[in-house]
Order: structure tokens, then C-alpha cells, then sequence
């Protein structure tokens, strides 16, 4: 079952419950098929624990998955906790163990790397706990994954480069990247994905390609040096909004945010949105963190419902990566942090 | 005399007099394992709040997975702890860690070695990025602190560059081994294996630091380069090894994560170093270096895993878990260096801690009275010799050749023979604080040396060691087991040397401490020649001084200095065993006991007592003020300003006394020796011997011959 | 007169001789470098590149004068790079909230000041080891800020022009972020070699028993060292929104603080205290700049340049030592 399809039929249960009780107000009970369908999934879900263990609790999408999760689990019945080891792997690996003694019903943990938690995840799903993880999968597959796919926003953005710097286009075709973290699986796929798209056309060339740590002051010192170097950059790639935003005053400061093309993807929060509109990132891809919010939910119902024991299904749940540009950032397609 | 009361009466003062909590906080504070306390403290205070707010925390289940988790930052604190024991610091602990899980991972996935392979290639690679730590901070003598901080910056550039090269072959590669997998998860007598190692690992530590040549050279390493050169200790290779173990303790740590884990990432190990520093100073190893046992790493460890266990599962968000680890910080940091600023002061201060001295009744000593100690002047008439050629002899003996034995302050036998005493020799030279002394029949002469024990001197001037040691009281805190301040002896007839030891809380330089402590801080102890033994016979004594086997070899006299008590000790005979009061009511202190010809004993009073004196002894409250307050030559003692020698009988009568009324020949006799009929006199703080003539003694009785027969004249 | 010259000679080589410390090394190694750069390294040759280069390690260097600066008293301080991202969150989380800018950074700097006051008092009255109540002082803030404001990074807005001009303006075409630097360091310089407080820390950090027994109200003296360093996190974080146009926390869980203590040493702070000279921190971060800064032209990846880095570092760390060794019977602990 895809997600719309999941979503339709949620929508149309939801919709055939207001109508019946709108046609015969005094009958509390409503329509037996109805009444029988919500029985069934009171039955699997009421009551059931869902842990939530993002690697930071405070990042905007951790913060926006954990919101809708707490929303929508706790409308239904679900038991939510939160574990929040605020980056501290150790803390995190220690929380999971201890999750997994507490025999949950489900994890969704968000990994800090694709190997650090995989034996853990293994050992909860062979102890009957679901695990969902989301953003980045570990070696190991668990029932289900939730994000984006990595190496699909490094090619859109890469095709994007391609089309606005690449042959034709009169621009020099230099592109500088600042990565994430070099040995960051998310940032070694998505840079693939970008040199696949870029290994199209010859005319592009990166003239540098660093790792910012995540860190915006990072960024704008790497980017400092390369817009000096190549005044005429055409491209800049940052692979997170909150890093990127340094790379993007760094080429405001030398005068020439009108002339490169700042590229950014991230959780899509307000932050990022702000950064748009204030000119600073000219293309933004975003991973609608509520829209993944709202799939790591309907994961975790799907296999709550299911009969399928721990680990023997591997299911993915990919959200689209969507374009924001100055034309459509707004309070539609960016989500704000201060509902919490 | 033995009835039920007494015995309760007796045990009640004995309980009074040995237990007090002021006595039992001062020893504690002395005791350097309760040095950790308040870490110890915080600890238990954090469990017990974690088993109170963590759901299952108190559970075998989580206690078994915690044991799993927490090894192997205990390792790195561990090695942490060791570099700042050395004096040094080792900020690398946490990136040669990361180090060396990656070359686990890398022998056994990529390289595909065999499982002991792996073990050893990997404490291979611990010992190596620690051997140049070594090499730098030990050999080219770089300061450990930058070293280390830029050692960090290399190990983990290169382990991010290797991750990236073996990513791919991490996450596809599997070794399917018992061997790797015992060490991941399996359990030795129910506990995980990399805890069981930890704890073999911390029990060899602690032996290696607290008892063998390589710790005590360490720490003496840490505490002071100059001191620890000018001893001769290699400083260089002792810093270079030190380096070593912290990275071999790293690499342990590796394994076990590798194998556990089976991850690589850039976030292995991060911030270990903070953690591991924190943990380490936490548990109380002093920055200074010098100072900290194993097991003060481990407590430290423990708070901050504990600390970051329980918050994050306790749902608190992450920026509380920040704060509190902050603020935890700050106060156990601050708690502890007042605790260590002023514990020592403390202990000071409460350390003497006089309690109400039982002392009979006090008889008259005027002149004219018709009482044996009235005060006379018979010791006016003495000869003195050895003037200003002795210093401070505690005690004077006599050989068979009639040659005189006394002592000086710096660990010198004198021997004075010849014409009047005029040849002075050096017997011989033992060291501490000579103080009685008896001959074996062998003709050896054993000395009680203060601070030393007791030691034996041959015909020929050699000294040996007769013993230092006994055992250990086990209910004490205060480690007993080193003789303090061995004062007399005697032997008895079956060889056995019987001596006190006069307290084991002060030392010879704060010995009148004692006295006005007027605690049961000293003992009688025995040591058998045939046995080589020492065995502590009465642990509870009011300070025993004198020492002297009764004329039958039944029983040991013992002379109470604190309590002016003479008692009887049985070590023969039907009674034997049994402890009885001989002589009470002395006017003074007592200190040495010595035959004399007539089948009597000789007893030296080394301070008159006075009403004041008295009546101190039943104020415990004004002697503490006293000690505190005032500076020591103020102090109310015993008047030191006479000289006095009281005979006495097996009866427990006394016959006569000699006295020096305004210790102008003799103050304060400490001792005396009967030979040829003079008696011989020597006191603690006096600057010469003397003799003086007794009438109608025995001139042909000597000290020697009454105990070991003359062998002319055949066994006596 | 010819002996006043003589004496005037002696002092300028007693100067001298002072002088060939580790600054001079630093001087040196990084003059060869520049010059070395310039000829094999096309586009690093530039007044453009040596301002880009210069922009670069002015936070560095804000924060190396205040580190270096209570490392010679003897002290350290962890939490400057917490208080520098802490108190500028909290400015950009106040107007946020609505409050005027310049109340907002007024608050920010009272914050500051008072967190430094405090750090100082513990350290002075407690007598507690620095290394740790400035750790902890820096989880303290970063709990505190995230407790006013769980947001992982705070966006300098658009209109507050001023702030900006501080990291982006220039004056007279120098940018504001090396004037800011420059001015700071000579600040210091006359404080450190001009004031008595500068004089009383030199002695503070060669002897701090001594110094009290001189009479040196020491206790005072520590808290107002710990505001200075305070002060000039807060300097360099004005700097830090200005040039980045925003303060993320999570900088104060990154081993930067690792970088600052690095720069000092590297300048011949010895942690022994007592030593070190404004100078000799400027050149420990031209030094690290322009390795930086040809590293970056050179696109060489962050972990080989840390690794060429650290090489380096040894390298020097080891030829200082050869240069001017410690005196081995009176090294102490945490050096």
C-alpha cells in the first residue's frame, strides 16, 4: 500500500464517519460497517507504545517528525516517548538498549551512522519490536524506512546545476560543494547522485568540494576562500539549510549573491524558508519534514495492524524532494518550530 | 578480684576508652581509600535515584546491560586515569580508541585475520599511536597536554579516511566466528566478558600500582620528576611505558566495541576525552599527579555513564541532560576540593582525642613521712660519666665485661668501658631512636628502636633487624601492623622477646600526645625467635612502657606510663594469660622496670604527678582545649624536674625510693640497671649516665648472669 | 653617552634575546609559508586572498586573545566558545521575541559579563580547577539557551543592518572582522605589557602564592580576568553573526574550543602560565590561517589537511622544545 493510497483511505473513513452521523444526528452509534472498522483498529493500536530516537532533539526535523508522531499517536491512543540523546552517539546507542529492554511496540530511531545502531535494530525486531528508521538506513533493514533518497536529491539538484551552469547556458560551469560530513553515508550518496547528473555534461567542473561538518561558520570559511579563488563561480551547493545559510553570507559579503546560484536542501522548517526569501538560497530542496512526519505515523499503523512479525518485512516509505524557490516558500510548504 | 562486676566495670571502661566517634571520623580521614568519599557518596546518590526514577533500572536485566555498555569507556577512563597518575594527561584515549575498533574492523573484515589475529594486530595499533605519545611527551619530553590534543586531530583524520575507504566492506562483510562473538556478547560466570575483563584489568592495575616496583615508580614519577630522578627512577621510559598501557587500554576498549558493535563512524569515541578527564578528576586523581588509585577512575566513570544513562532515559530533553551534567559538575567539583582542601585539616584537628584517665589514688611523697616514697636525696651522690657523650639514652645495660651501653638521639649504641667509663665507642649505628634494650643469651644486645621496631646488635658491632611488624587488628582502622614506637623489652627464659609498643595513633617526636590522650593505644607484643612470628599479645594498653620478666619467668611485668600502673602479664603458670593490676597508687609515671639482686624490681618514675595533674586526668574536655589552644611547653604534664627510682617486691609492695628532688644529677630517670652492686641511671632527655652505690647489694650480681647464668660458674 | 648606548644595545638584545621565543618561530615558519605559498600556490598571492585569509582567523584570534590571555594567569576557560554562541543566541532570541535590538544586546552582554563573573568567583573563592567549572559553565549555557529557545540555529533578521556591518562592512576597505581583531589585539597588548592588572596576571601566572603574599588582591584579579575573557567571547561573537548571520549551538559541541587552545600554545603560551605575548598569539594564528587558507585554495579534503596540520603542529611543538627546553625539574602538571 502506498502512502496515498493509505492516506485516501483514511480521508474517506474519516469522511464517511461525518457524513453518516450528520444524516441521523440522534443515532449515536452510526453505521455498523463504521463502528466495526474503527473497533478493529482501536484494537491494534489503542494502547501500543511508540519510542521516538531522533540523534538530536532540537534539529528542525527531529523536532517536526516528533511533533506529528506526539499529534497524531496521542489523538489515536498511542503511547509516545521521546528519548533525546542531543547528539551524543553513546547516549543514543544506551537509550536504544534501554528502549529495547523496555519492550516497545515500535522504534523509530533516526541513525547517526549506518553502522553504529544496526546490531541493536536487529536485536529489537528478533525481540518483536518494530523498528522504522528515518532519514538515513543502517546496513541493517529493518520493517521499514522513511526519508528521502539521497542519492535522488543529489541528482535533482545535480540536473538543476546542469541545466542553469552546464553547456549553453554562457556561465562557467564552476560549482564548489560543501558536504556534510565526508564519511556521512547521506552526504557520500547524495554526492554521488550530484556527479552522476554531473558526469553528463563535461562543462561543469567542481572547483571545490569540502566537508562543513554541519557547521554554517565551517561553511563560510571554506566558501570565503573559494568565491575569492573563483569570482566566477556559477554554482554552490550546500547539503544542509542551516550550513549552507554560512555559505551563502559568505558569497553576500563578497558582493556576489546575485551572480552564483546558492543551492540548499533541508527539512524545509521555516529557517530555510526565511533564508529564501531573504535571498540567500536561490533553490531549496526540501524533504517536507511533515510529510515525513506524517509517513513515519502511518508506518508505524501499518505495522501495528499487520500481522507480519518483526523483521520479516522490509518496507520503505520514499517522500518526493520538492523545489522551493522564492516563488513558493511560504507557510504552506514551510513547516514553523514554535508548535511544540 | 575476679568478680563479674569487676570484668564489667573493666569491659565498659575499656569501651569507653577505645571508642569514640570523634576518634572514629579523625582515623577515617586518615585512611587514604576514604579520600574518594564524597565521589563515592555522589555515586551511590545517583544509583539510588536511578533506581527510583528509571522504570526496570533496579532490575538484573539492565544491571547485566549496563555491565555490557559500560567497559569500555571504563578502559578509557582507566587509561586516562594511569597518564595523569604519571603526571602527564592523555587527551587521545578517545580517538585511539576509535582507532582502533576501526583496525579490528579492518583486520578481521577486510584482511580477513584469524580472531587472535585480530587481538593482537589491535593492541598492536593501541601500543603504537600510544608509543609515539610515549615517544614524544617521554623522549623529546613535549608537553603531554598539546601532544595529546594533536594527536587527536591526526588518529582521527585518518580513522575518517579509512572509514570511508572500508565503508563498503564494513557493511557487507560478515565473519561468522564463536570466538568474535564470546567476545560481543558472551558471559563469563554470569557477567559480561568485557566487564569480567575489566575488573581482571582493574584488580592487575591496582596490584601493579599500589604494590609493585612499576607503580610506586610512577607515582613517585607523577608526584615529583625532580625527587623521582634524583632517586634514580628512569623518568623517560617510565612516561614512554605509561603511554603505552594508556594505548594498549584503548585498544582493549576497541575490541570489544568492534566486536560488539561492528561499527566505524566518525562519532566512535567522540568527546571521550572530555568525559574520560571529567570522570577521572571527578573520581578524585589529582591534576598535580602523584595521586589516584584505579578504583577512583572507576567511581568517576561511573557517575558520568551513569549520569548520561539515566538522564537520556528518563525522556529529559537534551538540553536539561546539558545543564545537569553542567551543574553536577560544578558542585561535585567544588565539594570536592573543599572535601580535599580541608579533610586533612580536620583530621588534624580532631585527631588527639583525650578521654577521662582512671588514676588511683596519688600518695604523699613529702619528706619525713613515714612512707617508702617519701623524698630524699640518695641519687645526689651519683657518679656521672659519658657527660655530654651521650644523648637522650632511654635506657642503660651492662655487658659481662662490665662495659656500659647507652644511646644518642641519631641512632648511635655508645659503649663506655675502662677506667671510669672514660673509653667512648660507637658501638654501633642502627638508625631511629634507640630505646631499651636487653642482651640475648648470645651476648646480642636487642634495642627497641623507636619508628624502626626492634633490632639486634652482635658482639661485633653488627646490627640486624629482629622484627618490625605484627599482625593487624582487624577491627581497627588504623593499620596496626608496623611496630610505631617499640620502647623495652625483655626475654624470657624460653627466648621469647617480650617489648612494647607504646602507641600506634603518635610517633616518637608526639608521644606525650598520647599521655594526654589517655587512650589503650598500645600494646604488648611478643616475638619467638624459634618462629621468626611476631603475634600482638594485649592490643589495649595504656601506654606500656617498661617491660621486665619477673625473677621466676612466670610473668611480664609491664609498666604504665599513661595509667602509673604496673602490671602483671602471666605467660607461664596456671594463670597464664590472665592480665592483673601489681602496683597502683604511684606518685609518678612509670617507665622502665629492671631486676634487682634482691629478687626485688627497680622502677623509674619519669614524671611526679601533681593535684593538677590529677585532676586533668578527669577532664578530657580541658585536655583537647589544651592540646588545640596552647603551644606545647604550656601544656600541663607530669613535673619532668625530678629524678626518682622506686623499689618494689612480687607482692606489689613498694620498699624504697631514690630521689634527685630538683633533678639536678638526674631529671626524669627513665631507666636503671643493677650491676656489682651500683644501680646505673639513664634518662630520655638527659646528657649523661650515672651510678650511684646501693648498700648491701649484691657486688657480685649481674643482669646477665640472673637471666642467662654465668657460664663459669654453670647455668644459674 | 656611550655607556647609556651601551646600555640602550644591551636592553634592545635583551630584547632581542627575549624575542627568540616561540613567536619568532611562529613568525618565521609562517613567513616561509607565505612565501612559499606565493610562489608554488597561484592564487594565493593577493592583497584579496590575504584579507579573505586575515577575515578568517579574526573569531579565532577574538577568542585566542582572551584564552591566551587567562591561560598566562594560570587559568583556562572552556566555555568561551559557549558563551560566545550563547550570549548572541540569546540577542537574536530576544528579537525574536520582540525586544529592540539594542536592549537585546545590552541583555547578551550583562549575560556575558555575569557568566564570566561567575565562572571567575568559583574559580577564585571555591578554588576550583578551571579546566572543569568552565566545562561545566559551558553545558550550563548551552542548556539555558536551548531552554529559551529549542532551535538549533538563530538567523540575524534581515533589517538589523548594524549587527551585520560588524562580520560584513569595511572600513577604508579593510574588513571589519580584521579591525575588530586588530584592535582587540593591541587592546591587549597594552593591557598585558601597559596596565598593572596586566603586570599583577603576568605575576599571577608565574607565582599565584607569591603574588598574594606581594599583597595582589588575587581573587578580585581572577573574576576580572574571567569577565575580560567573557567580554571578548562576546566581541567575538558579534564578529561571529555578523560574517555567518547566524548563531548555531551546536558550535559549542565542535572541538573549536580545541582550535583556540591549539593557536595559543602554538604562540608560545605556555600552560604553565606566565608566559606569552599578544604577539605571539597573532602569529600562532596567522600561522594556522595561512595553512588553512592554502589548504582550502588547494582543495585538499578536511581530514588530510587535518592530518597535514597536525604533522605540523607536531613538528613544531618538537622543534620549540629543542629551540628553548622546558626545565624538566620544575614542569609542572598540565603543561
Amino acid at each position: 500500500m502506498t502512502l496515498g493510497k493509505i492516506k485516501m483511505s483514511v480521508a474517506t473513513a474519516i469522511a464517511t464517519v461525518l457524513l453518516v452521523s450528520g444524516a441521523s444526528a440522534q443515532d449515536t452509534k452510526g453505521t455498523k460497517a463504521s463502528a466495526e472498522l474503527k473497533a478493529d483498529y482501536d484494537g491494534s493500536v489503542v494502547g501500543k507504545r511508540i519510542a521516538y530516537l531522533p540523534i538530536m532533539y532540537g534539529s528542525p526535523l527531529a523536532l517536526e517528525w516528533g511533533r506529528v508522531l506526539q499529534r497524531e499517536a496521542e489523538h489515536r491512543g498511542i503511547i509516545y516517548e521521546l528519548r533525546d540523546p542531543n547528539s551524543n552517539v553513546d547516549a543514543q546507542l544506551q537509550a536504544l538498549k534501554a528502549l529495547i529492554d523496555s519492550q516497545p511496540d515500535v522504534i523509530v530511531v533516526q541513525n547517526p551512522s549506518v553502522t553504529l545502531l544496526m546490531r541493536d535494530l536487529k536485536r529489537a525486531e528478533e525481540q518483536g519490536i518494530h523498528v522504522i528508521q528515518v532519514n538515513m538506513a543502517s546496513n541493517y533493514r529493518s520493517d521499514a524506512f522513511v526519508g528521502v533518497d539521497w542519492r535522488e536529491i543529489g541528482r535533482m539538484i545535480g540536473e538543476d546545476v546542469v541545466k542553469e551552469c552546464g553547456a549553453g547556458s554562457g556561465k562557467s560551469g564552476k560549482v564548489a560543494v560543501v558536504q556534510g560530513e565526508i564519511t556521512a553515508a547521506g552526504s557520500i550518496d547524495q554526492m554521488a547522485g550530484i556527479n552522476a547528473a554531473f558526469a553528463e555534461d563535461p562543462s561543469i567542473e567542481i572547483v571545490s568540494n569540502q566537508a562543513g561538518n554541519w557547521l554554517a561558520d565551517t561553511a563560510k570559511n571554506l566558501t570565503d576562500v573559494v568565491i575569492q579563488q573563483h569570482p566566477d563561480l556559477c554554482a554552490h551547493i550546500g547539503f544542509w539549510g542551516l550550513m549552507q545559510s554560512g555559505a551563502a553570507q559568505a558569497i553576500r559579503n563578497a558582493g556576489k549573491i546575485d551572480d552564483v546560484i546558492v543551492y540548499a536542501s533541508g527539512a524545509g522548517s521555516v529557517l530555510d524558508c526565511d533564508q529564501i526569501n531573504q535571498g540567500n538560497f536561490d533553490k531549496y530542496l526540501s524533504y517536507t519534514g511533515t510529510v515525513q512526519g506524517h509517513a513515519l505515523f502511518n508506518a508505524a499503523l501499518s505495522l501495528l495492524q499487520g500481522d507480519d512479525e518483526p523483521g520479516e518485512i522490509k518496507r520503505a516509505y520514499y517522500t518526493r524532494p520538492v523545489w522551493l524557490d522564492a516563488s513558493n516558500a511560504d507557510a504552506k510548504n514551510c513547516f514553523p518550530l514554535d508548535e511544540n | 578480684m575476679h568478680d563479674t562486676n569487676v570484668d564489667t566495670t573493666k569491659f565498659f571502661f575499656r569501651l569507653s576508652s577505645s571508642v569514640s566517634p570523634r576518634l572514629l571520623l579523625s582515623e577515617l580521614l586518615m585512611k587514604k581509600w576514604f579520600e574518594p568519599a564524597v565521589p563515592f557518596t555522589l555515586l551511590v546518590a545517583l544509583i539510588l535515584t536511578l533506581c527510583l526514577t528509571v522504570p526496570n533500572f533496579a532490575t538484573v536485566r539492565n544491571v547485566v546491560s549496563l555491565a555490557t555498555l559500560y567497559p569500555e569507556f571504563g578502559f578509557v577512563v582507566l587509561a586516562m586515569g594511569l597518564s595523569m597518575i604519571s603526571g602527564g594527561i592523555d587527551l587521545s584515549v578517545g580517538a585511539i580508541f576509535a582507532f582502533c575498533n576501526l583496525i579490528a574492523l579492518i583486520l578481521l573484515l577486510v584482511l580477513e585475520w584469524s580472531i587472535p589475529g585480530v587481538i593482537m594486530g589491535t593492541l598492536a595499533a593501541g601500543a603504537f599511536v600510544g608509543s609515539i605519545n610515549g615517544f614524544l611527551v617521554g623522549y623529546l619530553k613535549t608537553r603531554p597536554f598539546l601532544t595529546t590534543l594533536v594527536t587527536v586531530i591526526i588518529v582521527r583524520s585518518v580513522v575518517n579516511l579509512l572509514n570511508q575507504e572500508h565503508a563498503l566492506t564494513f557493511a557487507t562483510n560478515y565473519v561468522e566466528s564463536d570466538a568474535w562473538d564470546f567476545i560481543a556478547s558472551g558471559q563469563v560466570l554470569g557477567i559480561p566478558v568485557n566487564a569480567m575483563t575489566l575488573i581482571v584489568v582493574l584488580i592487575i592495575g591496582h596490584i601493579l600500582l599500589s604494590r609493585s616496583r612499576f607503580g610506586w615508580r610512577l607515582t613517585a614519577v607523577g608526584a615529583s620528576r625532580k625527587a623521582a630522578r634524583h632517586a634514580g627512577v628512569n623518568v623517560n621510559a617510565m612516561l614512554f611505558s605509561t603511554y603505552i598501557i594508556s594505548g594498549l587500554l584503548c585498544a582493549m576498549s576497541g575490541i570489544f566495541f568492534a566486536a560488539r558493535q561492528a561499527s566505524s563512524d566518525s562519532f566512535t569515541g567522540l568527546g571521550w576525552e572530555f568525559q574520560a578527564l571529567t570522570a577521572a578528576v571527578l573520581g578524585g586523581i589529582s591534576f598535580a599527579g602523584g595521586n589516584g588509585t584505579v578504583w577512583r577512575a572507576m567511581i568517576g566513570g561511573l557517575v558520568i555513564f551513569l549520569l548520561n544513562n539515566g538522564l537520556v532515559r528518563m525522556g529529559v530533553p537534551g538540553y536539561i541532560t546539558s545543564s545537569s551534567v553542567g551543574i553536577i559538575l560544578l558542585v561535585a567539583v567544588a565539594i570536592d576540593v573543599k572535601w580535599s582542601k580541608n579533610s586533612s585539616k580536620a583530621s588534624e584537628l580532631l585527631y588527639v582525642n583525650p578521654t577521662r584517665i582512671p588514676l588511683a589514688r596519688r600518695p604523699s611523697i613529702d619528706a619525713g613521712d613515714d612512707n617508702p616514697f617519701a623524698r630524699n636525696d640518695r641519687l645526689l651522690s651519683s657518679e656521672i660519666f659519658g657527660l655530654n657523650q651521650v644523648e637522650g639514652p632511654e635506657d642503660v645495660i651492662l655487658d659481662r665485661q662490665g662495659r656500659v651501653y647507652g644511646s644518642t638521639r641519631d641512632g648511635n649504641i655508645i659503649r663506655f668501658s675502662g677506667e671510669n667509663f672514660k673509653r667512648r665507642e660507637v658501638f654501633a649505628h642502627i638508625g631511629g631512636r634507640p630505646l631499651g634494650m636487653q642482651f640475648d643469651p648470645d651476648e646480642n644486645l636487642i634495642v627497641c628502636v623507636a619508628g624502626m621496631g626492634v633490632y639486634g646488635v652482635t658482639r661485633e658491632g653488627e646490627a640486624y633487624k629482629v622484627t618490625d611488624e605484627t599482625n593487624r587488628t582487624w577491627y581497627k582502622l588504623n593499620d596496626d601492623s608496623r611496630l610505631r614506637m617499640a620502647d623495652d623489652l625483655d626475654i624470657a627464659p624460653d627466648g621469647k622477646i617480650y617489648f612494647s609498643d607504646c602507641t600506634t595513633r603518635y610517633e616518637m617526636t608526639t608521644n606525650a600526645l598520647d599521655v594526654i590522650e589517655g587512650r589503650p593505644n598500645g600494646r604488648l607484643i611478643v616475638y619467638d625467635p624459634k618462629t621468626g612470628k611476631t603475634h600482638t599479645e594485649i592490643n589495649h594498653l595504656h601506654f606500656p612502657n617498661g617491660i621486665c620478666v619477673s625473677h621466676d619467668g612466670q610473668s611480664v611485668l609491664i609498666a604504665s606510663t599513661s595509667l602509673s600502673r604496673v602490671y602483671r602479664y602471666w605467660i607461664e603458670g596456671p594463670r597464664k594469660g590472665g592480665l592483673e593490676t601489681l602496683l597502683d597508687e604511684l606518685p609518678g609515671c612509670c617507665d622502665n622496670i629492671n631486676r634487682a639482686s634482691d629478687g626485688t624490681y627497680w622502677l623509674a618514675l619519669i614524671g611526679i604527678r601533681s593535684p593538677a595533674f590529677d585532676l586533668a586526668g578527669h577532664m578530657p574536655g580541658f585536655r583537647r582545649r589544651m592540646v588545640r589552644e596552647i603551644p606545647v611547653d604550656e601544656w600541663l604534664v607530669p613535673s619532668l624536674n625530678q629524678g626518682c627510682v622506686v623499689k618494689f617486691n612480687d607482692a606489689g609492695e613498694v620498699l624504697e625510693s631514690y630521689w634527685d628532688p630538683e633533678g639536678v644529677n638526674h631529671p626524669s630517670v627513665t631507666s636503671m640497671r643493677e650491676h656489682k652492686g651500683y644501680l646505673y641511671l639513664a634518662g630520655l632527655e638527659n646528657n649523661r649516665l650515672g651510678r650511684i652505690k646501693i648498700e648491701g647489694a649484691d657486688t657480685e650480681w649481674t643482669g646477665f648472669d640472673a637471666y642467662w647464668g654465668d657460664p663459669q660458674k654453670g647455668s644459674a | 653617552m656611550a655607556r647609556l648606548t651601551q646600555i640602550s644595545s644591551n636592553a634592545l638584545q635583551e630584547k632581542w634575546k627575549f624575542k627568540t621565543t616561540q613567536e619568532l618561530v611562529m613568525l618565521a615558519l609562517t613567513g616561509v609559508l607565505l612565501v612559499s605559498f606565493s610562489i608554488f600556490l597561484p592564487g594565493f598571492f593577493g592583497v584579496n586572498n590575504f584579507l579573505v585569509l586575515l577575515n578568517s582567523i579574526a573569531i579565532l584570534g577574538i577568542l585566542s586573545l582572551g584564552m591566551g590571555m587567562i591561560i598566562m594567569s594560570r587559568g583556562i576557560d572552556l566555555s568561551e566558545v559557549a558563551v560566545m554562541a550563547g550570549s548572541w543566541a540569546i540577542v537574536l532570541i530576544f528579537v525574536d521575541q520582540g525586544t529592540s535590538l539594542p536592549l537585546a544586546v545590552f541583555a547578551s552582554l550583562v549575560f556575558a559579563l555575569a557568566v564570566g563573573a561567575f565562572s571567575g568567583a568559583v574559580i577564585a573563592f571555591i578554588e576550583a580547577p578551571a579546566l572543569f567549572v568552565t566545562l561545566a559553565v559551558s553545558f550550563v549555557v548551552y542548556g539555558i539557551v536551548f531552554w529559551m529557545s529549542p532551535s538549533l540555529v538563530h538567523y540575524v533578521p534581515q533589517d538589523a543592518t548594524a549587527l551585520r556591518f560588524f562580520g560584513s562592512g569595511k572600513l577604508m576597505g579593510v574588513p571589519m572582522p580584521i579591525i575588530i581583531f586588530m584592535s582587540c589585539a593591541l587592546v591587549m597588548h597594552l593591557f598585558l605589557s601597559r596596565s598593572v592588572p596586566g603586570r599583577f596576571l603576568y605575576a599571577q601566572g608565574d607565582n599565584p602564592w607569591a603574588a598574594r603574599l606581594t599583597g595582589i588582591p588575587l581573587r578580585p584579579l581572577i573574576v576580572f580576568e574571567y569577565m575580560i575573557v567573557a567580554l571578548l567571547a562576546w566581541i567575538a561573537g558579534l564578529v561571529w553573526v555578523g560574517t555567518s548571520g547566524s548563531v548555531q549551538m551546536t558550535v559549542v559541541q565542535s572541538p573549536y574550543i580545541f582550535d583556540v587552545i591549539l593557536v595559543v600554545i602554538l604562540g608560545g603560551v605556555s600552560l604553565v602560565g606566565g608566559r606569552g605575548h599578544t604577539l605571539s598569539i597573532v602569529a600562532g594564528c596567522l600561522f594556522i590561517g595561512t595553512m588553512l587558507n592554502a589548504l582550502t585554495i588547494m582543495n585538499v579534503s578536511s581530514d588530510v589537511q587535518n592530518i597535514i596540520r597536525g604533522s605540523v603542529l607536531l613538528l613544531a611543538i618538537v622543534i620549540d622544545n629543542f629551540i628553548h627546553p622546558r626545565d624538566e625539574e620544575t614542569a609542572r602538571q598540565g603543561d
